[in-house]
């Protein structure tokens, strides 16, 4: 495969990612030493309830870029089809699976160390079926107990007026039994108080980052794709945590500055586009490949659409809450919603959405993405097929050919525009 | 003043000479694995086609997978966008391009100025290309030439159910092992990129006026099996393989006032200068 070179990170928290994700593995390992219990958990499970109850949760999926960022995705991709685990599988499943079935081999150089096996862990069926499926196959590789919290999907919520109590219900009872279940495990008592003080600390992370995020509406944008990508780490993955907040704050001040200062992530900003959904973590150098170009990623859809202020009183009331108005639980329209408010907001004149075909939920509504996007906000789109983690299915000089004919429509919807 | 456009694709090289916005010369030719012997042989090709020096071409513009090793252009632009500009130019009412290839196939939209509005493109695979109808006919016997003559010939036609080239191959040989006749076998190929075509040009999608440009275009059995699975009428330009570079050189043709750069840094192109001009 030939890439293009590093993606390049402008920013200062950007560069800062790196050391807090090498704490995060060397936290880990500590926490295995001192017998605090280690859990893994599947994205969109609830952290911030792990946070609270005293144990070190490690969002397994996190290793998957790490993993493909230093190429050896493919080595646990190799590690999991060897076991008889599709190919056609989604890839934020098979690494995982691929890192559980290699975590005792001693000739594997895992990145970073690797993680330290699990006590246990949890699960959510947010967004996809495979989440689940998947996080209960290394509960067995491993011999781990599973705790699973159920999402509803495709339900018919538009507004938070349309939330019935019984929809909340269904999340707080199993809210309820994952603390029992969390309690069975670690032999302590669970500490709501605790719970609402992470929330408080979360809620102060997303406010100073939701703040932050609101400069990338300046012209040029202050952050580029490949700084949004590593700045998600903290808020993302170590929610309600003092560290994080501070982190949030120097992001809030830098994007402040740069603002302020006119200093853009790729100058001259020629266009500005959207980036739907997640890069392909193998080749982040692809993210180079546009910005050469003039063209920016000024707006993102990935990962904010978790960061919504809870209730310190109503802790898993409000959780569910954000559960139940997620626009990727939801319907196409919901997602449609969501991402042409985004793409008003940010005054853009494309959207990039990598087609990932094993990610099910996300690719089915696409096409109808795209349409709605021209149709309604005049939106040329860029998609070609690939995936996050699985470089099989990723050729550059195809992806290049489709993002020079890509630019060129840019470039001449620009002149027409420019013309008296 | 002559504006040159070259479309170096995976299987043939194409070119069109313009004077002004009239067609001097085109050639196509069959690339031999080298994309920048094939534009000099095509150069040669066009120069002694219009009987002009080298000299006398002003501006030079490329396209294709190869575009970027064409020594002597001056100007790139993708395969989108030139088919968009020479079918735009040949028949302003057309909205929608099927470009089949050698190894790629396109959708193209464009809007009522020609421009291009959208554009889907065949990933990784060489089914529903030309690539796929080429192992085919080997496969059959019959000349690449003769599968749309074949085609339609046969009243009725063989499912086949899959387009990957590796599979079809064993489709194929299994309904010749049981008899089939070649001619049903051979629409039923056609059929079946015709709807792996109309799958993909789908998302567009496609509306009227259609064309249907690359090398598959010259195939009437495909051109008919797509027009029925889109359900409109398609219509294939007299020279359906040149239109990219066609468009390629008018884009070059609208540049001429742009000075010529220096070309002497290619040492192939300067010996060939000094032969040609």
């Amino acid at each position: 495969m030939t890439t293009t070179s590093r993606s390049q990170k402008s920013m200062i928290a950007a560069r800062e990612v790196y050391g807090l994700v090498k704490s995060y593995y060397q936290e880990m390992r500590q926490a295995r030493e001192q017998g605090v219990p280690v859990v893994w958990y599947s994205g969109q499970a609830p952290v911030e309830l792990l946070e609270a109850a005293g144990v070190f949760p490690y969002l397994i999926e996190q290793y998957c870029p790490v993993a493909a960022a230093k190429q050896l995705a493919p080595l646990y991709l190799d590690a999991a089809e060897r076991r008889g685990y599709s190919e056609e599988l989604c890839s934020y499943a098979t690494v995982p699976i691929g890192v559980a079935l290699e975590i005792d081999n001693p000739r594997f150089h895992h990145a970073n160390g690797g993680p330290v096996k699990p006590d246990f862990l949890v699960t959510s069926h947010f967004l996809c079926d495979q989440r689940v499926k998947y996080i209960k196959a290394i509960g067995r590789i491993l011999d781990r107990p599973v705790g699973v919290i159920d999402c509803v999907h495709n339900i018919d919520i538009e507004e938070p007026s349309d939330i019935k109590q019984y929809h909340l219900d269904y999340y707080v009872t199993q809210y309820q039994e994952l603390i029992r279940f969390v309690e069975q495990q670690t032999g302590r008592p669970y500490d709501m108080n605790r719970l609402g003080e992470v929330v408080e600390e979360f809620n102060h992370g997303i406010r100073l980052f939701m703040a932050g995020l609101e400069y990338q509406q300046s012209v040029p944008a202050p952050m580029s794709a490949s700084d949004f990508f590593a700045i998600m780490f903290p808020l993302f993955v170590r929610p309600g945590r003092r560290e994080t907040t501070e982190f949030c704050g120097r992001f809030h001040d830098e994007m402040k500055a740069r603002s302020e200062q006119g200093i853009g992530a790729v100058t001259p900003e020629k266009y500005r586009l959207m980036f739907d959904g997640l890069p392909m973590w193998f080749n982040l150098g692809l993210l180079n490949y546009f910005e050469e170009a003039g063209a920016s990623f000024a707006a993102f859809t990935m990962y904010i659409d978790r960061f919504i202020e809870l209730d310190p009183e109503r802790p898993l009331e409000s959780m569910a809450r954000r559960e139940l108005l997620n626009h990727i639980n939801s319907h196409a329209l919901r997602r449609i919603e969501y991402v042409g408010e985004i793409a008003r907001k940010f005054k853009l004149d494309g959207i990039f959405m990598p087609g990932f075909e094993s990610c099910k939920p996300i690719y089915v509504h696409q096409e109808e993405l795209k349409r709605a996007m021209r149709g309604r906000l005049d939106l040329p789109t860029l998609s070609f097929e690939t995936d996050f983690l699985d470089e099989r299915y990723y050729s550059d000089a195809l992806a290049k050919s489709r993002i020079d004919a890509f630019l060129e429509i840019l470039e001449e919807r620009r002149a027409v525009a420019c013309m008296p | 003043m002559y504006a040159l456009g070259l479309d170096i694709g995976s299987a043939y090289g194409k070119a069109v000479l313009l004077q002004g916005e009239q067609i001097v010369a085109s050639r196509v030719l069959r690339t031999d694995g080298n994309m920048e012997h094939t534009a000099l042989g095509l150069l040669d090709q066009i120069l002694a086609a219009a009987h002009i020096p080298f000299g006398e071409i002003t501006f030079a513009a490329s396209t294709g997978i190869g575009r970027h090793l064409v020594p002597f252009t001056q100007k790139t632009n993708t395969e989108i966008t030139c088919q968009a500009r020479g079918i735009a130019w040949m028949c302003p009412t057309v909205r929608s391009i099927i470009d089949i290839g050698g190894q790629d196939c396109k959708g193209i939209k464009l809007d009522e100025a020609g421009r291009t509005i959208d554009f889907v493109m065949n990933d990784k695979c060489a089914a529903g290309t030309g690539r796929f109808l080429e192992v085919m006919a080997t496969v059959l016997g019959i000349s690449l030439e003769n599968l749309g003559a074949t085609s339609i010939q046969a009243t009725q036609s063989v499912k086949i159910a899959s387009t990957c080239t590796v599979f079809g191959e064993s489709e194929v040989v299994s309904h010749l092992a049981h008899g089939a006749p070649k001619e049903q076998i051979v629409r039923g190929l056609h059929e079946a990129i015709a709807r792996r075509i109309a799958g993909m040009v789908g998302k567009t999608p496609c509306e009227p006026d259609l064309v249907i440009t690359g090398g598959v275009a010259k195939n009437v059995g495909a051109v008919r099996a797509l027009e029925q699975v889109m359900g409109m009428q398609a219509f294939v330009p007299p020279e359906p393989q040149i239109t990219a570079a066609l468009g390629c050189a008018l884009m070059a043709e609208r540049t001429q006032s742009h000075p010529r750069p220096d070309w002497s840094h290619s040492a192939t192109l300067d010996v060939r200068t000094r032969e040609l001009s």
